[in-house]
């Protein structure tokens, strides 16, 4: 059995969620999860590229390759 | 004649309250002991009870436990990754480490456990009807604050910090030039996904390696070291060397550390994290006809069993690392070698007589230098903290050794003999199974140019636009570099690094 915090917090929260195993709450909560992950992993890749980008341009400014 | 002047107020003070303490604590007891109402002596069966019920909370505290100690090889890979890097990268390096930990936590979460119990047979999972199935889905009882389940969070704990250990093998060899979003997602498929299917083959009691095979790898030479070098040379192949590494001709450069004892304290720090390692891979066992310790496979075996091989590895691969490093005794390598002898005894540490522990260790860190040798002026390879060869080419020897002088021994629910061919065939499992995974992979971020950090920040250094110098108050003496492969010359440029 899970403890359960949620239903005793927060009841009508936890009434929505019907919080433990294979509920709703869990369900949703681990799809949320899921949805943070893949954009964290998103969000990192492409502000990188971002960042890398704009010091290889800068490297190339200071080295006289690119004309302002 | 008695001396009445010897007996002080003080003195006199002490005996008296010796004797009517005594006296009354004699007459206490005697006294309980006749009121006391006679307990009739608990059954087998309540015993029983009582003695599981004692062993699943002290399962939870050990395993508890050695989560903590373990965390301490984390700090270890960073430190040590950190002290290989050169000075201009040092904070990248850092940054790799802790990033690492939240991604491959959450994909074990889902899959990575899902995996482990699922995948047994193979490539098709089992479905719900096995409990150990049912009991690693994320959104299943087991996982999550349970009043009676203690032992699935701490299991699954300690699991996580061997995900994230398989994942930092391959984050030392990958330093200076990967990109951290690229690092990122081959971290959570070398840590959730690949080595788990490993370990569900032949280190679960069910794998079918195990269970057709006597695959024998009982604190994972082959399962985590061999699988993350393999997927490591994979990822390798496709990142290429540093800026420098090799001459116009080929010829390999040497790169040196830029905190050579940070990286031997670091190397420390991993040692001490992998007591808590090698505890984590056995498991108590509590039955009506007897108790005992069991590795991974539930086979017999002792805490002082992988005490023994666990230092007598360490011992044989340092002593060959110090003889047979080049440059000769050369500090990282006599360390290096001393962690590739613990890789090397791993896979026996639970049956191997500790002598034998020993050569396994001394023979395992020859293969490993003898390896990285052949990867940097043979395979061209860049492996910046040598994780193939300490790992990868260690790790399966391991595996190899138990089939050369530990045939026989029963491993896995059906109890089947380890055997050489068991082994072998493991290996050859196991080498493609990391290999192609990682190849796959960063061929599809060096496709999309998402791999590799631009050579203009290379050469910089990758701190020098996001973090800065991390030793602002220490005078910077020009440090050797060298220019860039592609059309650049030879020569070094000081300051540059």
């Amino acid at each position: 059995m899970w403890t359960a915090p949620f239903t005793q917090w927060v009841p009508d929260l936890g009434a929505f969620f019907t919080w433990g195993p294979f509920s709703a709450g869990a369900w949703i909560t681990f799809l949320l999860t899921m949805a943070v992950y893949v954009y964290y992993h998103i969000w990192v890749i492409r502000q990188e590229d971002r960042d890398y980008a704009e010091v290889a341009e800068r490297v190339r400014r200071e080295r006289g390759e690119v004309k302002p | 004649m008695f001396d009445l002047s010897a007996i002080t107020p003080r003195r006199w003070a002490l005996t008296w309250l010796a004797g009517v303490g005594s006296f009354l604590g004699i007459s206490t007891a005697m006294a309980w002991a006749q009121q006391a109402p006679a307990q009739p002596p608990p059954g087998p069966e309540k015993a029983l009870e009582f003695l599981s019920a004692h062993a699943a909370m002290n399962s939870e505290v050990y395993y508890f436990w050695t989560i903590v100690v373990m965390w301490l090889i984390h700090c270890g890979f960073m430190t040590y990754e950190t002290g290989v890097a050169r000075r201009k990268n040092m904070m990248h390096v850092v940054m790799k480490n802790v990033g690492l930990i939240p991604v491959v936590t959450v994909s074990m979460y889902f899959p990575g456990w899902w995996l482990y119990n699922a995948m047994v047979d193979g490539f098709v999972p089992r479905g719900t009807d096995d409990p150990l199935v049912a009991a690693s889905i994320p959104w299943g009882a087991s996982m999550g604050p349970n009043l009676q389940d203690h032992i699935t969070g701490v299991f699954w704990g300690a699991f996580i910090l061997f995900s994230w250990t398989t994942a930092s093998i391959m984050s030392g060899a990958v330093i200076e030039r990967i990109r951290q979003g690229a690092f990122l997602v081959l971290a959570a498929l070398l840590g959730s996904v690949v080595w788990i299917v490993d370990a569900a083959w032949g280190w679960h009691p069910n794998g079918w390696l195990a269970m057709k095979w006597g695959f024998h790898d009982a604190i994972a030479s082959g399962v985590v070291h061999g699988v993350a070098g393999a997927f490591t040379l994979g990822v390798l192949f496709n990142l290429g060397p540093r800026i420098g590494k090799f001459a116009p001709d080929g010829t390999p450069r040497y790169l040196p550390p830029h905190n050579l004892w940070m990286t031997v304290l670091g190397l420390f720090l991993i040692f001490t994290g992998f007591f808590g390692f090698y505890a984590a891979c056995l498991v108590f066992f509590v039955g009506p006809e007897q108790w005992l310790w069991g590795n991974i496979y539930g086979s017999p075996t002792t805490l002082g069993s992988i005490f023994f091989n666990f230092v007598m590895g360490w011992s044989g691969g340092a002593m060959a690392g110090y003889m047979f490093s080049t440059p000769k005794r050369d500090p990282f390598w006599y360390c290096s070698c001393a962690l590739a002898g613990v890789v090397s005894v791993s896979a026996g540490a639970d049956i191997f007589y500790p002598p034998l522990g020993f050569l396994v260790g001394f023979i395992g860190a020859i293969l490993c230098i003898g390896w990285y040798t052949f990867g940097e002026r043979v395979l061209k390879v860049d492996d910046a903290v040598g994780a193939v060869a300490v790992h990868g080419a260690a790790g399966f020897w391991g595996v190899l050794a138990v089939g050369l002088f530990a045939a026989g021994y029963p491993t896995g629910a059906n109890n089947v003999p380890s055997t050489l061919l068991g082994q072998i065939i493991g290996i050859l499992v196991f080498i493609p199974l990391g290999f192609v995974p990682g190849f796959v992979v960063s061929w599809l971020f060096k496709r999309a140019n998402l791999l590799r950090i631009p050579e203009e920040v290379e050469v910089v250094g990758q701190d020098t636009f996001v973090y800065g110098d991390m030793y602002p108050e220490f005078p910077r003496a020009p440090e050797p570099a060298w220019a860039p492969l592609a059309g650049g010359s030879d020569a070094p440029m000081p300051g540059t690094r």
